[in-house]
């Protein structure tokens, strides 16, 4: 995996966020303590918390369901803490993810930048030029 | 008097703090100049002489401003090694090239002089057109080449060495009013007029051009060099995992591998570039034959073999910094992931790959990515190294570093500072890897291990090192104050010295 192949990765967490989002509105609909905002901040606190909780463990849970198709992307051979990494990184949600994609978006588009300027110089406000060859004499 | 053009160009880029291409880190400058020859499109004498003129006018002015002044090339150093809060003279646009005449050479000798700011890819580009080629270079290829002399870059030819071991004359630009052309009296490259031709103040001293070579900037502006170059020559290159076994180290130890059973080998070529990949996970937790990537090249005078994949600039394979900052970065965090991780990292660095030609510069390609990355490389004795590697895999697999190891074999070095000067070849043992906090306990660690063993070592100028001036008296011994002497006969002033000076070379006790 290269740079170049890190959009890859950040659209299977969006997968896996949308997934994962899917899963944790499902549970939220068998539970009205979680599904309906509270207006005491106390209990409006404590609701957020579970949900958070929930989305972790929903992250986890979808992970280990797509497994085989996580596999093709990530390397390595899946143990606990990559499942639980990956799944950590899918709760924070296909919104924050589609955010993450277009800033590495971005800085590809800067990486070929970056690349045009190390060929013109440190500056890169002019194209470097391939004079003709010269001789050393008067 | 040599005929003068117009003078060199210098554009205020407006910058006020410059990162290098590894971003290690941030700089603030007084100016940051991009410097032109008058005529961009055009070698001439004439301009070379103009610029020549302007670099001495720019000498001139830090003098006047008490400000230190560095020739910056391609900024690829992971030190601040051509970093200065004065000011920076960006030499990369300054490209011209000339042709030598025979009857202007010293000997039966390719030579070709060209200006500081040209890379190592443009020199290929420009020797392949005329049938010649680089004896050796570094890994990739945007280095200019009198950065790449400066530091002291190296490859893994292990017959030729590295880059300042065919520079032939160099020349430099000391102060206001003068400079020098610097030549081996034991071994003149050119013919008296040539320095002449340029302005400069002809010196054949073998002590001066050998300290010169390796001199992080702080001898003057390195206007232009000779250097000495090959026939166009094609590398058959394989890349495929080996065993380190007894027989391997042997060979190594001995820098000898006819008769080795080697990938690539029964075609009888000469083996040119000899580089190990050992990933301290894959090899496991106890020592002995390790698995190791190889990566061996052998070189054809002639046409590619029969049957060979060409080597293509556009290839496949191409190195992935960006991603090695990010690894860094999770494995700071998650220490578990960094089993699963250094795998990716070992499939960024080397991909398999067989029976692959094509001429130096397709075969050295554009690092076309940029990151936190880090990488450091450590000079030892060929006879030293397996206990160097030991060292190096055990600190990576306790402090579950992201990290790699690459051995480079490269013949040793005559210039006073280089750090391939280990005869009778240097073996290069580099930790390449995230840059991250591990990595970096990882350096330390091993410097310590390396000195408590009694292991003689050096570090390359250009790469991560803990060095201080203390350590560095300590490594290079006599060495430092031949350097230093040199560089008060090229430089009789303080004031002088001070310009060509920075906090670097005043870490490291070389700035007087």
């Amino acid at each position: 995996m290269t740079f170049d192949n890190l959009p890859t990765l950040i659209t299977l967490l969006i997968a896996l966020s949308v997934a994962t989002e899917r899963v944790v509105e499902i549970v939220k609909g068998f539970f009205w303590q979680l599904n309906e905002a509270r207006e005491d901040p106390r209990l409006e606190a404590k609701r957020r918390f579970w949900l958070h909780l929930l989305a972790v463990g929903g992250g986890i849970a979808v992970t280990l369901a797509a497994w085989p198709a996580v596999r093709e992307v990530v390397p390595g051979t899946g143990d606990w803490t990559m499942v639980a990494a990956l799944g950590l990184l899918a709760s924070g949600g296909s919104g924050f993810w589609n955010t993450i994609l277009s800033y590495v978006l971005k800085i590809k588009d800067l990486r070929k930048e970056d690349l045009r300027a190390a060929q013109q110089g440190a500056s890169g406000r002019a194209p470097l030029r391939q004079p003709s060859e010269g001789t050393l004499a008067p | 008097m040599p005929q003068t053009d117009s003078l060199a160009r210098f554009f205020d880029t407006g910058v006020s703090r410059w990162t290098p291409w590894h971003q290690s880190f941030e700089q603030p400058v007084h100016k940051l100049y991009d410097t032109w020859n008058a005529d961009p499109d055009r070698s001439t004498l004439g301009g070379y002489v103009g610029t020549t003129k302007g670099l001495q006018a720019m000498i001139q002015r830090s003098l006047d401003e008490e400000r230190s002044l560095r020739a910056l090339g391609g900024g690829w150093s992971w030190p601040p090694i051509a970093a200065t809060a004065g000011t920076l003279l960006n030499t990369r646009p300054l490209n011209y090239r000339f042709n030598l005449r025979v009857d202007q050479i010293h000997g039966d000798r390719k030579l070709v002089f060209v200006q500081c700011g040209m890379s190592i890819a443009e020199l290929n580009v420009y020797l392949a057109a005329k049938g010649l080629a680089l004896k050796t270079s570094g890994a990739s290829n945007g280095q200019t080449i009198a950065g790449a002399l400066s530091t002291g870059t190296h490859g893994a030819a292990y017959r030729v060495g590295a880059v300042p071991d065919y520079v032939v004359a160099i020349h430099l630009v000391t102060e206001p009013g003068r400079s020098v052309w610097l030549e081996r009296d034991s071994e003149p490259a050119v013919v008296d007029s040539v320095a002449g031709h340029v302005g400069a103040e002809l010196v054949r001293n073998d002590d001066l051009f050998e300290a010169a070579l390796v001199s992080f900037g702080s001898f003057g502006i390195i206007h232009g060099l000779v250097l000495e170059v090959d026939e166009l020559y094609h590398l058959n290159a394989w890349r495929t995992k080996i065993t380190l076994d007894q027989a391997l180290w042997d060979a190594i130890e001995a820098a000898d591998f006819d008769g080795l059973d080697l990938p690539g080998s029964d075609a009888g070529f000469p083996l040119h570039h000899f580089e190990l990949l050992v990933n301290p996970y894959e090899s496991g937790q106890a020592a002995g034959d390790l698995e190791v990537f190889a990566s061996l090249m052998y070189r054809h005078e002639g046409a590619c073999p029969d049957g060979a994949k060409r080597a293509s600039q556009h290839g496949r394979f191409a190195q992935g910094d960006g991603t090695l900052e990010l690894i860094g970065k999770l494995t700071d965090v998650f220490p578990g992931l960094t089993d699963d991780l250094s795998g990716l990292a070992d499939k960024l660095k080397f991909k398999d790959s067989r029976n692959v030609c094509g001429p130096p510069g397709d075969v050295f390609r554009d690092t076309t990515t940029r990151g936190k990355s880090a990488s450091s490389a450590m000079g030892v004795p060929l006879n030293r190294l397996r206990e160097a590697l030991e060292i190096g895999r055990v600190a990576i697999l306790e402090e579950k570093a992201p990290a790699l190891i690459s051995v480079r074999l490269v013949r040793a070095s005559r210039a006073t500072l280089a750090f391939t000067h280990h005869q009778p070849v240097t073996a290069v043992f580099e930790i390449d890897g995230a840059d991250s906090a591990r990595v970096h306990h990882v350096y330390r660690r091993v410097q310590d291990a390396v000195r408590s063993a009694g292991i003689p070592y050096t570090y390359h100028w250009g790469k991560i090192h803990k060095l201080n001036a203390d350590r560095v008296r300590e490594l290079y011994g006599n060495r430092i104050q031949d350097w230093i002497d040199a560089r008060h006969e090229l430089l009789p002033t303080r004031e002088l010295r001070r310009v060509f000076a920075n906090t670097y070379t005043d870490q490291l006790g070389l700035s007087d």
